[in-house]
């Protein structure tokens, strides 16, 4: 966890989404750092986190991530925080908020979705289909970063290579394959469209123009679903505007805090 | 090849640099930094398929990627590109034109323009496929590991969850909850071979089928699950048509529910399949070859799993009956007599195991009914709830069901009864006598002593199976007939010693006007037995009367004889002419000598009616208690000396006397009176003193059970025996009681009692004894009528020859009403007597001594002729 900017600003955390740490927010968040006590952190499994805080059982669904949101904010005794959570934090955030909505001043949803999978029952649009995500759920397998490092030099021959270059590469999204498999389950499997509803902060929605993993369609489900939510889309594509387009999307999240309300 | 390589810079093989781009053994491009292709080279292109024309300027790196691919490059690839500015070896899959897929690694370098902003991204491509196969080898073998770890960590879950199962549907849910979660089966179901070996039933299931084929089947049948236990073989059916070839049946259940695969693993004990588990799959499923041995161990662990929790259940089963005959004959054996009994019974019947039931007996050869009980229909419900808790205890009973008589159907009504007593077995019937749905009436004989002695009659569910039920139904009656026929035999002691015991209470009543005695005797509130306690009252000689009351330790009918025994003792040593004291010693001696009523407790004695004097000796019991006419009360503690013979050798007794005044009463009672669970001997006789004193007044005969009740609990656990006696004639006929015309007896019999003592005509007596009745009777009505807690009294005196009578109640009076009787009433009484004349009041509280009392009065006198009767 890391703590910046004005001690005695208005709290703002930042949650990094499945993929890669708390390094996702190295161009956003210090904008804030002048009129906002900041908190950034990595989720159990990411960057500097204790990966011995980690338990198949206890990180079953999503709602223990929103617990540890929790904690840091009981911790830290943060009141009236502005959220702002990426991809899967959107949600853990949104749970977060449902269960204590006093602690939550703003939530600022990069990229959000509630449901990855495609619901034809209800004519949901998630953006997959299951088998896509199974596919994708392979290709972590195959891909996740921490056990490729230890693979790698048996595959290649490369034993000359030093482990050290080796480790620094990639380490930004570096975690356990136990965790990242566990997290990217529950990231594309999980549906929380019924939380959407119960959501009552002031709730930002910040959509990319083009998005493969949250569709627009998403974007605007999500709007429709909480209330008295606002809906910006960015002219950043891709899933990332936090690292594509910082500028874009620092400007989008000020303007709303500006806003008033 | 013998050639040197060529070395150099130069030569044939030298490349332009374009050359070498479009053609490495690599793959290139490059994209602007939204991933849009602005440059791709030949090698690349060839790999995909494409041309040129298709790609640069129109799509995107990423959507060359598999779907799991650009999921990744958006949330690895593209972050790290832009952390760190460049990846390094990351394993995608590229699509193919044609859709198939190249396994690749890629390694990726950000180009920054001078703002440090990404200008373009350069991606080099390394072709894996080689690799990518090695790597899904080592994946493979991982997983391979983790599953045959998991494989393991799932048998042996299941092995210990077996161990803790205890039925057979236990075991079957283990196996379905299990086994499904292990091989991602959709569908899983558990059958079970049935107790006639030929019947497969499912015993439980989760995500399967309902088709009636699937719940129970025969064993022969051509279905997959019998098979399995046919042949104690595991039967996989891998695909719909491969169902098809050997199950067509089976084949159409599995395609309607929208399963692919099918498997059957049997579960056996040593070369015998009992039972089978059934999987099914649909796409997502993972059974593959080496789950087989894995499935064949469970299905031998489940199997004999099943075998122990079914001999499990059946030893619960019998516990279960067992406690059940326990409890039963516990609660029978609370209550002693047989219509207690065989209340008790059919209560006890009916929910629990049956929806009515009736004890009829042969009683002279005619069958009586004793008890009955019945379900009201709208319990039904509730009932049949019951029945199915019950069920498991009524389950096991095989064993009889062969020498089960056949059920008549239809046959005349009650001849099953018939039938049973005749023949002395179980009789059944099919009935719907209470309408709520079939029922057959089961007609067990009752025996004792080898007779038949009635039969019991249970109507039960109909849809169940009672010929399996009949060996506990069997044991029911034998052991309801046992607790019955005791019952009888309770009853018959009971009556024996009651029968004794009331004829040794009995005396000759005592004719003289100048005592009146009364006895009461309340047996134990159990009913169980008789008890030893008894009263006798007797003269000795023409101016005295003996009084006794005792207490025989112990009760039943070996009481009751000590009792007797005591009692004409004590009748034999009084007419001796002994003093109290002296005649105690010598029943010291009896007791001492015959060995009967050892440390029994007796109060004895001796009343002369001419003086009131009282001698009297207490031999361990209570002491008599005096109550005078003005309200003093005391209890005789003189004269007092241990039970009898409590002790070995001769021991001297005391003796005390005191003086009764005309008109107070004596009271000898026993323990039963004063002793209470909730309050101690003192607070008891405390409390009795102040009962009976507020009771001076009573009619005497109807003032002892009034004071049982107000001084005795319902269930009392002792017997009570009471004699009261009334010396002398009252100057003052003086009475008080409740407004009850139950009352009115008891006040008649004082009364004539106290009338008796004067010179009448057996003709003014009776006048003044209807007189009294009729003025009585008038008054207790209106105590009912216009006041809650009516008393009326009774005052009657003599002077100067003339009877005055008085009866005051706290109603208002009531006009005469010539419409009723009683209205006549007071006609009767101003033509028998001289003056009536009556004082009109109202309601009042208090009715005390001498004070103001308001109400009604009436004062009635009529001369007298002082003529003795004739």
């Amino acid at each position: 966890m890391t703590e910046t900017g004005r001690a005695d600003g208005s709290p703002m955390m930042f949650a990094h989404g499945y993929g890669c740490d708390q390094n996702m927010w190295r161009f956003v968040a210090p904008e804030f750092t002048d009129t906002h006590r900041v908190v950034l952190f990595d989720h159990v499994g990411y960057g500097r986190s204790d990966l011995a805080a980690y338990s198949t059982d206890r990180y079953a669904s999503l709602d223990a991530y929103a617990s540890d949101v929790l904690d840091i904010v009981h911790e830290l005794d943060l009141w009236d925080v502005t959220f702002v959570g990426h991809s899967v934090s959107s949600m853990i955030g949104v749970l977060a908020a449902l269960r204590e909505p006093d602690r939550f001043a703003n939530l600022v949803l990069v990229g959000p979705s509630p449901r990855y999978i495609d619901d034809p029952a209800d004519g949901y649009v998630g953006g997959f289909t299951r088998a896509e995500i199974d596919e994708l759920l392979d290709s972590v397998d195959s891909n996740y970063l921490g056990w490729s490092r230890a693979i790698a030099p048996v595959i290649m021959a490369n034993a000359d290579r030093p482990e050290l270059a080796e480790e620094l590469t990639n380490s930004f999204c570096r975690t356990d394959p136990v965790v990242a498999r566990q997290f990217a389950q529950l990231t594309f499997t999980s549906d929380n469209r019924a939380d959407l509803a119960k959501v009552a902060v002031p709730t930002l929605i910040l959509q990319c123009s083009d998005d493969v993993i949250a569709p627009m369609s998403v974007g605007e489900y999500v709007h429709g679903q909480i209330p008295g939510s606002e809906l910006v889309v960015l002219n950043a594509t891709g899933h990332c505007p936090n690292l594509s387009a910082p500028v874009e999307t620092v400007a989008a999240i000020k303007a709303y805090l500006r806003a008033p309300r | 090849m013998t050639a040197e390589p060529a070395r150099g810079a130069s030569g044939p093989l030298e490349e332009s640099a374009e050359e070498l781009y479009e053609n490495a053994p690599c793959g290139y491009l490059s994209t602007d930094p939204d991933g849009v292709i602005v440059k791709i080279n030949r090698t690349l292109l060839d790999w995909l398929g494409y041309d040129r024309a298709d790609l640069v300027g129109r799509r995107t790196y990423q959507s060359l990627l598999s779907v799991g691919g650009r999921i990744y490059y958006e949330t690895h690839y593209g972050p790290l590109l832009r952390m760190q500015g460049e990846v390094r070896e990351i394993a995608l899959e590229l699509l193919r034109r044609d859709g198939s897929r190249i396994p690749a690694l890629v390694n990726s370098v950000a180009r920054a323009d001078a703002a440090g902003a990404i200008a373009g991204i350069r991606t080099m491509v390394f072709e894996a496929s080689s690799r990518r196969t090695y790597e899904r080898e080592l994946l493979a073998a991982q997983r391979f590991a983790e599953r045959s770890a998991q494989r393991l960590s799932v048998l042996h879950g299941l092995v210990s969850d077996f161990a803790a199962a205890l039925t057979p549907e236990d075991v079957g849910e283990v196996l379905v909850r299990g086994v499904r979660q292990a091989v991602r089966a959709v569908g899983g179901a558990v059958w079970l071979l049935a107790d006639d070996d030929a019947t497969l039933v499912r015993v439980n299931h989760a995500g399967a089928a309902h088709h009636p084929l699937l719940l129970r089947a025969p064993l022969d049948a051509d279905l997959p699950h019998a098979a399995a236990v046919r042949g104690n073989e595991l039967i996989q059916l891998a695909s719909v048509e491969a169902a098809r070839r050997r199950f067509p049946g089976f084949a159409e259940i599995l395609a309607d529910i929208g399963r692919d695969r099918a498997l059957f693993v049997p579960l056996a004990v040593g070369e015998r399949a009992i039972g089978v588990v059934g999987l099914s799959f649909d796409d997502t499923g993972e059974v593959d070859d080496d789950d087989l041995p894995m499935l064949r161990t469970l299905g031998h662990q489940a199997g004999q799993a099943l075998e122990r929790a079914q001999l499990h259940a059946e030893a619960v089963v019998r516990r279960r009956q067992a406690e059940f005959f326990a409890a039963l004959s516990r609660h029978l054996d609370e209550a002693p007599g047989l219509r207690q009994r065989a209340d008790r019974l059919v209560a006890r019947l009916v929910p629990e195991i049956a929806r009515w039931a009736r004890v009829e007996v042969l009683v002279d050869r005619r069958l009586t009914r004793l008890a009955s009980a019945s379900l009201p229909v709208a319990d039904e419900a509730s009932a049949a709830s019951a029945a199915s808790a019950a069920s498991a205890a009524s389950a096991a009973s095989a064993a009889s069901a062969e020498d089960a008589p056949d059920a008549s159907a239809g046959a005349v009504p009650g001849q099953h009864v018939a039938t049973a007593l005749a023949t002395g077995a179980p009789q059944v019937a099919t009935t719907d006598v209470d309408g709520t749905g079939p029922a057959v009436e089961v007609a067990l004989p009752l025996r004792a002593s080898g007779r038949v002695t009635g039969v019991l009659v249970m109507g039960l569910d109909g849809s169940r199976d009672v010929r399996g039920r009949l060996g506990f139904l069997g044991e029911l009656a034998e052991s309801a007939g046992l607790a019955l026929e005791n019952g009888r035999l309770y009853d018959q002691e009971r009556e024996n010693a009651h029968t004794l015991q009331r004829g040794l209470l009995a005396g000759e009543p005592l004719h003289d006007p100048r005592v009146a005695v009364t006895t009461f005797y309340r047996a134990a509130g159990d009913g169980l037995e008789v008890g030893g306690d008894w009263y006798d009252a007797f003269p000795i000689g023409p101016h005295k009367v003996a009084l006794v009351v005792g207490d025989v330790v112990g009760r039943g009918i070996r009481a009751a004889s000590a009792m007797g025994q005591l009692r004409s003792a004590i009748r034999a040593l009084a007419a001796t002419g002994l003093n109290p004291a002296a005649l105690l010693e010598r029943l010291d001696r009896f007791v001492d000598r015959f060995d009967v009523g050892r440390v029994s407790t007796v109060v004895y004695g001796e009343l002369d009616l001419t003086s009131g004097h009282l001698r009297f000796a207490c031999a361990g019991h209570l002491p008599p208690l005096v109550l005078e006419p003005d309200g003093d009360r005391r209890f005789l503690w003189g004269g007092r000396s241990g039970a009898l013979a409590a002790h070995a050798g001769i021991r001297s007794r005391a003796e005390d006397a005191v003086r009764l005044r005309p008109g107070s009463r004596l009271l000898l009672y026993t323990d039963g009176l004063v002793e209470r669970r909730d309050a101690g001997l003192e607070e008891q006789m405390t409390r009795l003193a102040r009962e009976a004193g507020r009771r001076r007044r009573a009619p005497l005969t109807a003032m002892l059970p009034d004071l049982v009740d107000a001084l005795v609990e319902a269930d009392q656990y002792d017997d009570v025996c009471l004699l009261c006696v009334r010396f002398g004639v009252e100057p003052r006929f003086e009475r008080e009681l409740p407004a009850d015309v139950a009352q009115l007896k008891s006040l008649r019999d004082d009364f004539r009692s106290w009338l008796s003592a004067m010179p009448l005509t057996a003709d003014e007596r009776d006048a003044l004894l209807l007189v009294c009745s009729e003025a009585t009777a008038n008054a207790i009505e209106h105590g009912y009528r216009a006041c809650d807690d009516g008393v009326v009294s009774v005052r009657a005196e003599v002077v100067d020859r003339v009877l005055e009578l008085t009866v005051r109640d706290r109603g208002s009076w009531r006009r005469p009403n010539p419409e009723t009787d009683r209205g006549r009433g007071l006609e009767l009484i101003r033509s028998l007597m001289d003056r009536v004349s009556i004082e009109p009041g109202d309601c009042a509280t208090g009715l005390g001594d001498g004070a103001t009392e308001p109400g009604t009065v009436v004062t009635m006198r009529r001369r007298l002729t002082w003529k003795a009767a004739a």
